[in-house]
Parts: C-alpha cells; sequence; structure tokens
C-alpha cells in the first residue's frame, strides 16, 4: 500500500499507464477488424470456377462456350445496343463462384458494376475475382481495358438463375 | 415434362481455397497443381485415386488451351520442370 502511494504523483507511472492501457484497447479492436479485412477477399470455398468463359460441371467435363455481342441488326425489340451476347454466362444464385480471368490476346478487362467486379484480364495470368449472388438477374458489363478497334463490341452478360435452372442448363450445354 | 425426372444428388466441386496461394493471382496455382498431377502419377500410377485432387483443381482452373499445351509438351518431354 505505502509503494502505491508514492506512485500517486510519478508522471512515469501514468504514463505508462495510459500507454499500455491504449495499446491494449488498440490491439483489442484489431482483431475483430483484420479479421474482416481478410474475410473480405478470400475465396475459402467457392462451389464453382467459371474461367473467364468456360467452367467445369460434376462429371468433370469442361463446359466451353463464346460469348459474342449481337449486331444492331439482329437485335430483339426491347434488348439493349452493344449490350447483349449471343450466349450468356449463366450462374446460379446464392452460390459462391470464382471467376478466373485470363485472355488471349492483349490486355482486357472484365467487369460488371452491379456486381462490384472489375478484373483485368492479361494474357498468361489467371486473375481470381469471387462473386455471390443474391438474387436472379442479369447483370451487364463491358470490357474495361481499351484493346483495340472493337473493344466498344465486347460486352458481358451474367445471367443468375436458381439451382434448378441452372442444372437445366448444364444439361442443355453438354 | 411431363415425365417423370431422376434427380441425382450432387456436390459442386471445384478447387477449393490454397494457403499457397492467397492472392488476386492464381497462375501458380493452376500450374502447381498441373505439376503435382503428373508427379502423382508417375509415383503412384494414373489409378491412384488421390491423384484425381490434383486434376480435378487444375481442370478447373487452367484454361483448355494451357493444358493442351502442356500436354504435347509432357508428351515431347519438352515440359520446362521435372515430373518425377
Ligand atoms: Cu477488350
Amino acid at each position: 500500500m505505502e509503494g502505491l502511494v508514492e506512485l500517486h504523483d510519478n508522471i512515469m507511472f501514468y504514463l505508462v499507464l495510459i500507454l499500455f492501457g491504449v495499446a491494449i484497447i488498440l490491439i483489442l479492436i484489431a482483431f475483430p477488424s483484420f479479421k474482416l479485412l481478410y474475410l473480405m477477399d478470400e475465396v475459402n470455398d467457392p462451389a464453382m470456377s467459371v474461367l473467364y468463359s468456360d467452367f467445369l460441371n460434376d462429371d468433370n467435363e469442361n463446359i466451353e462456350f463464346d460469348s459474342y455481342m449481337i449486331g444492331e441488326d439482329d437485335l430483339e425489340e426491347g434488348s439493349l445496343r452493344m449490350l447483349e451476347v449471343d450466349n450468356r454466362l449463366v450462374i446460379p444464385e446464392l452460390t459462391h463462384v470464382r471467376f478466373v480471368i485470363t485472355s488471349a490476346d492483349v490486355i482486357h478487362a472484365f467487369a460488371s458494376p452491379s456486381l462490384g467486379i472489375k478484373c483485368d484480364a492479361y494474357p498468361g495470368r489467371l486473375n481470381q475475382v469471387s462473386v455471390l449472388i443474391n438474387r436472379e438477374g442479369v447483370f451487364y458489363g463491358q470490357c474495361s481495358e481499351i484493346c483495340g478497334i472493337l473493344h466498344s463490341s465486347m460486352p458481358i452478360v451474367i445471367q443468375s438463375v436458381s439451382l434448378e435452372k441452372f442444372i437445366a442448363w448444364l444439361a442443355e450445354q453438354q | 415434362m411431363s415425365e417423370e425426372t431422376e434427380t441425382k444428388p450432387f456436390k459442386f466441386v471445384t478447387a477449393g481455397f490454397d494457403a499457397r496461394f492467397p492472392n488476386q493471382n492464381q497462375t501458380k496455382h493452376c500450374w502447381q497443381n498441373y505439376v503435382d498431377y503428373h508427379k502423382c502419377v508417375n509415383a503412384k500410377g494414373e489409378d491412384f485415386a488421390p491423384c484425381k485432387q490434383f486434376y480435378r483443381a487444375y481442370r478447373s482452373l487452367c484454361p483448355n488451351a494451357w493444358v493442351e499445351r502442356w500436354d504435347t509438351q509432357v508428351e515431347k518431354g519438352t515440359f520446362p520442370h521435372k515430373l518425377d
């Protein structure tokens, strides 16, 4: 008790006490933020991978397709000019999906603003972004890295469907 | 859709998270699984089931064109990595 009373006018004692106190609080708040930070961009357990435009079903077969823009002359009424494609990229809703993005010629970028993804596509490199869509819908995007004269003619259409419809679509592709 | 359709239980499988490749760049992830698969097959034989794990991983990560090119390199013996 005597010792403690003496510390009452000791500035060093309070300085150390406060510094350690603040340090402990900072460390305690750091843990949840780091956890959140790492959870945000970690692809922990994706259910499927979409490889730019081909992916793998449960029979170990790749499904491969091209997705080209529909020209102005072939557009159906009401569909969007310079955005509609012949084969939409169909993925199931409520499923953790990994996109693996690469390019065969020059740098492009795979983007869909409404999904919050934008990722450059480099030849010889595989970039990954993960997506979890909560609802059905059609999500548009465009190549977002100026790549050549037809840069404006490479839209991206991602369609999120229910699991049953997705399975039906998979069966159709084989 | 009046016919009775049979639904089999199934599971989507793809290459999971690998602590060696936490990056956005997954090039090495694909490559490593390709190399590991061939090493595994060379050591344990084509029918060794655990090798399938690597096979599935590289099939879902690597572009088909890359796999084709590597396969021909492996056949010719010009693949730039030891596979034994
Ligand atoms: Cu482009």
